[in-house]
């Protein structure tokens, strides 16, 4: 999967976990940017993305995310292996 | 040596005169050579003991680096990390090995056990060097080559007794950039430690005899003074770890090291999850990174189940950071139930008073008072002795006694400190309080550090206050 293509998928399972239906995400967005991202609800979200992805991270993987942007690099990269 | 030891004043006086005298480049060994000092003093053999887990640190992150496999470094980190869990154990947990040894029959290690005193500062420099390994390992950050450099880390004499937890990335950047002296950063640290000093001496030191005495006694005082108590309790704790905290913080600005801030007005936090992320910071983002995360990621496909175990084994992980005893167990346990609560029914009461925006302007009013009155409960845990101690003080209080004796101490002055206290916190969480007071001119800004001086040698309470997360 490309970048482009993930990206709609990605907003809408940030839109589902933080329940803003509005919510675009952007690369160099942080969990500071988003209302309501905090340890509890980061889980939470890789979960999601893991389902709607198909794909499984490793806790090294999700530790070392700083960004969106970094987010959709790994998904990326877990799609084409 | 204490922050408020004479030692300590001409420590700070001799490292800040050394670093404008050393190369830039060489700050960190001076820093270095402070913070040993200011341990040695204390203890020497502990001094090796702190110099021992840093190596352990250093080698175990440089193996990490140096691994050609995963497996190689998975072996590292394992024996890395338990080599320092297995140091803090023993030494932080001496008290309960060797009631486990006697129990187990073996007389000859409990008294070895019970013969242990417990380093000072261990807790924190050996969550600094998990923290640092950890990082290695998952590749957050690149292992430190300079040993002077590295050691300075976990050693550093500001934040060594209480903190704040300051994560290895953010600590050796700092040390390596060169040195600006900024006289604006040193004049805010010095304004830093001198709040610090009130807080701990004068606002920790009114409420110590109010606390000590009915918690010694809480059956002969009335309901009414043993609340007063409990409530001054907090206020004390707070007083003294958030003082505590900005005497280290003040200390490493002077020093050319920023700290990261360790509380946020928790008191005003509408629900625990708030409190929690505004009390303590360091070490609840450290629990939360290291073992909240790690353990939810192990359980994400547990649904609310694995939610509630990760918040449960979290915060009976905070209880038993400060001790192994019933009481901060209890403590931890209490929590985890809040915690899961708050957080289980939270979308529900935040959809809730969507729907009535009239109900919602009481909320923000009633939000923080319950949620203040929680932490009270859980704070009588902390204080208490043990479990039966802790239960005859919440007997106390909700037996309604009006006879017994009132609150002991001078309670109207101690109340007056904790109020200077939350207004001083009031302006300096507020960008425009801390220009105004930056802009104060020069007569009565000196007027309120005499102030705080005067009142530091009026109501020192030396005695009565005994630096309560020192001893963690």
């Amino acid at each position: 999967m490309q970048s482009a293509d993930i990206k709609p998928n990605l907003s809408a399972v940030f839109r589902q976990v933080f329940s803003q239906p509005s919510l675009d995400i952007q690369d160099d967005m942080t969990a500071a940017d988003v209302p309501g991202w905090d340890s509890l609800t980061h889980v939470t979200l890789v979960f999601a993305i893991e389902q709607r992805f198909g794909v499984k991270f490793s806790t090294r993987e999700v530790m070392v995310l700083k960004t969106v942007g970094d987010l959709v690099r790994l998904i990326e990269r877990k799609t084409q292996s | 040596m204490l922050f408020t030891s004479a030692k300590f004043f001409v420590l700070l006086a001799a490292t800040v005169l050394a670093c404008s005298i050393v190369r830039p480049a060489r700050r960190h060994v001076v820093l270095l050579a402070a913070s040993y000092a200011f341990y040695g003093v204390w203890s020497m053999p502990y001094l090796l003991l702190l110099a021992g887990a840093t190596l352990v640190a250093y080698g175990t992150a440089r193996l990490i680096d140096a691994a050609r496999t995963d497996a190689e470094r998975r072996y590292a980190l394992v024996a890395g990390v338990l080599i320092l869990l297995a140091t803090l154990a023993a030494f932080k947990y001496s008290g309960l090995l060797a009631s486990l040894a006697f129990a187990a029959g073996s007389e000859h290690a409990a008294s070895v056990f019970s013969r242990i005193v417990m380093p000072l500062g261990i807790s924190y420099y050996t969550f600094k060097l998990l923290s640092y390994v950890l990082d290695v390992y998952w590749g957050k950050m690149e292992a430190e080559r300079n040993l002077t450099v590295f050691a300075l880390y976990p050693a550093f004499f500001p934040q060594i007794l209480s903190g704040p937890i300051q994560r290895a990335d953010d600590f050796l950047s700092q040390i390596k950039r060169p040195i600006v002296n900024d006289p604006d950063a040193i004049t805010s640290g010095l304004r830093l430690m001198l709040f610090g000093y009130f807080k701990m001496r004068v606002v920790a030191g009114l409420l110590a005899p109010i606390v000590n005495q009915t918690f010694a006694e809480p059956h002969v005082y009335s309901s009414w003074a043993v609340l007063v108590a409990s409530y001054a309790f907090v206020f004390q704790l707070y007083a003294d770890f958030s003082g505590l905290t900005d005497i280290a913080i003040g200390t490493g600005r002077i020093l050319g090291v920023e700290s990261p801030p360790n509380f946020n007005m928790p008191f005003t936090a509408p629900n625990m999850q708030a409190l929690w992320r505004r009390w303590h910071m360091t070490l609840t983002r450290w629990l939360a990174d290291y073992v909240f995360l790690p353990l939810r990621m192990a359980l994400r496909s547990w649904g609310t189940f694995g939610i509630a175990v990760a918040i449960t084994v979290n915060f009976i992980a905070i209880g038993l950071w400060h001790a192994a005893s019933w009481t901060f167990l209890a403590f931890g346990l209490l929590h985890a139930v809040y915690m899961c609560v708050s957080v289980f029914t939270l979308p529900r009461r935040d959809a809730f008073f969507a729907r009535y925006p009239a109900l919602a302007i009481g909320r923000r009013v009633w939000a923080p008072l319950v949620t203040f009155q929680l932490w009270t409960i859980s704070e009588i845990l902390f204080r208490a002795d043990s479990l039966s101690h802790a239960g005859t003080v919440i007997v106390s209080i909700l037996a309604f006694r009006t006879s017994g004796l009132g609150a002991p101490g001078s309670l109207a002055l101690a109340v007056s400190a904790v109020a200077i206290m939350e207004v001083v916190h009031w302006i300096q969480a507020r960008e425009q309080g801390l220009r105004i007071l930056h802009a104060m001119p020069i007569v009565p800004r000196w007027c309120l550090y005499y102030a705080c001086l005067f009142a530091i040698m009026i109501f020192d309470q030396q005695d009565s206050t005994g630096f309560i997360y020192v001893k963690f």
